[in-house]
């Protein structure tokens, strides 16, 4: 129960009330924070591939990488009609993920921010008919735009636990932390199996969910904490504030006078002069249709993998007001940049995505099985309601967490596209799935019997959704949820044959 | 396919370096070792041609949390079938890199 760390070149011993105190810390961290960060590590995976999802939910989206129009003729009507909002409208260009032009815009009417898709081929508009996407990113940030936006905070205290609970789970493993990276004893009783799955996926996803936790957490605090700092440091200014960490977002101050801009095309093509190099990838506009109204052009340059560059130009008269590249950015804004482009994966391609996917994933079981170590100890200790309840929440959360998105997915396909309230049936799906396995799992006493029957269903579910794609594109995403819903299958095997006492 | 063979190079070099760990005493450890660092150092390698340096490292750092997990879990449970990839993956995926070309998907 003692502990030598390697601190300055002496070694520290711990005594055993303080090895016992933190081992407390880290399983009470563990145990309270550990199902909602099961739902963020899980649902983060799928997010990594938030464009790619945003293009499969709605098969009308799955336009072939052909010839694309002139920017201007594909995105002025939208920009021109009466209930978008022109104070700030961002263009999304196509890439190696998107094939459709996508305006995103709040309403004039007010309200969250909607989306349309417009075909780059033949400019047609395509409204925003699903939203299987944004319900897993906004449940990976606890947030709700119009009822519960500040649930990202409530994200980012989960992230800062998530932080305390891997510094915790280091000081503890310290002395052995090489030799578990070999050590699983997947034949023995259920509790050396989880324990050893815990360390072995704790120390290797590690980095990951260093790096997740991190980033994470001043995702989330970074809004808050530009309002704290902008009194002290800014002198009140949160414009000066603003740009500080996240660079020249509003553009220049509204005129009130009405002025038609010049060709979109003409100005997209002055920014790549101006910064050679640049590769637009978003066009986002500032008081569209106003004398001062500008236009930012964002895209990425050689040699800089995260960090961003912008052109901004004035819509009249296609001056340029401001550049942002790496090089001339503050410190605060190219840590921002980084910060974000590692957290969703913005670099690297597909390979990148995968790989965190991967490690989101793992770190999803490696909260799991320590949640299930943590209530086999208690209850070969004491017998516990509470721990009975604990374990049938740990299935609920976890294995009705895949079933619900299993039939998110379902659910995308199933409900026809036309229907008015798609939307709505998809969150019906989502949530109310989730609510009936917390339910179920909350009156079926085998945690073992509950967690197969999750993972089978969710498993099969996730494996048969190619099929369901058949009358259209097979792509990258069935052959993904084919190989997720195959692994389940597995899991969900491996969770049947082990001659466990799941006595919780 | 680059990114096949970058990886599958590092999870053959995990393996090689599981099985000289010293929980597992056998002949021939002490040559696995060295063979392993060499394929690590090869992967890093084909990271850092395909990525540049910075993202060729943190790909490095990920294909290690993904190979190194996946394979001690499995190599417990399924020793053959984890053998079996670690082994034949570098040969599938230069296989492929021949057939398709570097930028096949």
């Amino acid at each position: 129960m003692e502990l030598r760390a390697r601190l300055g070149g002496r070694a520290v011993k711990l005594s055993k009330h303080a090895f016992t105190a933190i081992w407390d810390v880290h399983a009470w961290v563990g145990v309270w924070a550990g199902l909602v960060l099961h739902v963020v590590c899980f649902t983060g995976a799928f997010c990594v591939f938030r464009d790619e999802l945003g293009t499969w939910q709605d098969p009308e989206l799955h336009v072939s990488h052909g010839e694309m129009r002139p920017i201007g003729q594909l995105v002025r009507p939208v920009l021109d009609r009466g209930d978008v909002g022109r104070a700030r409208i961002d263009v999304y260009l196509p890439d190696e993920e998107r094939s459709t032009v996508d305006v995103r815009y709040v309403p004039t009417s007010g309200g969250t921010r909607q989306m349309v898709h417009v075909h780059p081929g033949t400019g047609r508009v395509i409204p925003d008919r699903s939203q299987l996407a944004s319900i897993l990113f906004h449940v990976h940030f606890l947030r709700h735009d119009r009822w519960f936006p500040q649930g990202i905070y409530v994200a980012g205290v989960f992230g800062v636990a998530m932080a305390l609970g891997l510094v915790t789970g280091v000081v503890i493993h310290f002395r052995k932390i090489l030799r578990e990276l070999h050590q699983f004893r997947g034949h023995k009783r259920p509790g050396i199996a989880w324990a050893d799955a815990h360390k072995v996926l704790a120390v290797f996803g590690l980095p990951f969910q260093t790096m997740a936790a991190f980033t994470g957490a001043m995702i989330c605090f970074g809004p808050l904490l530009l309002k704290l700092f902008a009194g002290p440091v800014f002198h009140g200014d949160a414009k000066a504030a603003e740009r500080t960490l996240y660079g020249d977002l509003s553009g220049l101050a509204v005129s009130g006078q009405r002025v038609a801009s010049i060709d979109l095309d003409q100005l997209v093509a002055k920014a790549t002069d101006t910064l050679p190099g640049l590769s637009p990838t978003v066009l986002r506009f500032a008081n569209y249709g106003d004398a001062e109204g500008s236009v930012a052009v964002y895209g990425k340059r050689e040699g800089s993998p995260l960090g961003t560059s912008m052109v901004r130009l004035r819509l009249r008269d296609g001056a340029i007001v401001g550049t942002e590249t790496p090089r001339a950015n503050g410190p605060a804004q190219n840590i921002e940049q980084w910060v974000r482009g590692l957290h969703f994966a913005k670099y690297g391609g597909w390979t990148v995505r995968i790989f965190h996917a991967l490690s989101g994933l793992a770190a999803c079981l490696t909260i799991l099985t320590g949640n299930w170590v943590w209530l086999l100890r208690r209850e070969s200790r004491r017998p516990r309601a509470s721990n009975r309840i604990l374990s049938r929440l740990t299935v609920a959360v976890g294995g009705g967490l895949c079933l619900a998105t299993a039939v998110l997915f379902w659910a995308n396909r199933c409900i026809p596209m036309h229907v008015p309230l798609h939307m709505l049936g998809e969150s019906v799906a989502f949530f109310g799935t989730w609510a009936l396995s917390l339910l179920a799992c909350l009156f079926v006493p085998s945690a073992r019997k509950s967690w197969t029957a999750l993972l089978v269903v969710s498993g099969a579910l996730f494996a048969l959704v190619p099929v369901l794609d058949l009358r259209h594109t097979i792509g990258k995403v069935d052959v993904a949820l084919l190989v997720f819903g195959l692994a389940l299958l597995g899991a969900a095997r491996l969770v049947h044959t082990v001659k466990a006492s799941w006595s919780t | 396919m680059v990114d096949l063979m970058a990886f599958s190079w590092s999870l053959l070099a995990f393996a090689l370096f599981h099985a000289a760990a010293k929980r597992y005493p056998r002949p021939g450890a002490a040559y696995l070792r060295p063979m392993a660092i060499l394929l690590t150092v090869a992967s890093l390698g084909i990271w850092i041609r395909a990525e540049g340096a910075i993202i060729g490292s943190i790909l490095l750092v990920f294909s290690w949390i993904v190979s190194g997990s996946a394979f001690v879990v499995s190599a417990a449970v399924w020793p053959r079938v984890a053998w079996a990839i670690a082994l034949a993956l570098p040969w599938l995926a230069a296989l492929g890199f021949l057939l398709r070309g570097a930028h096949a998907p």
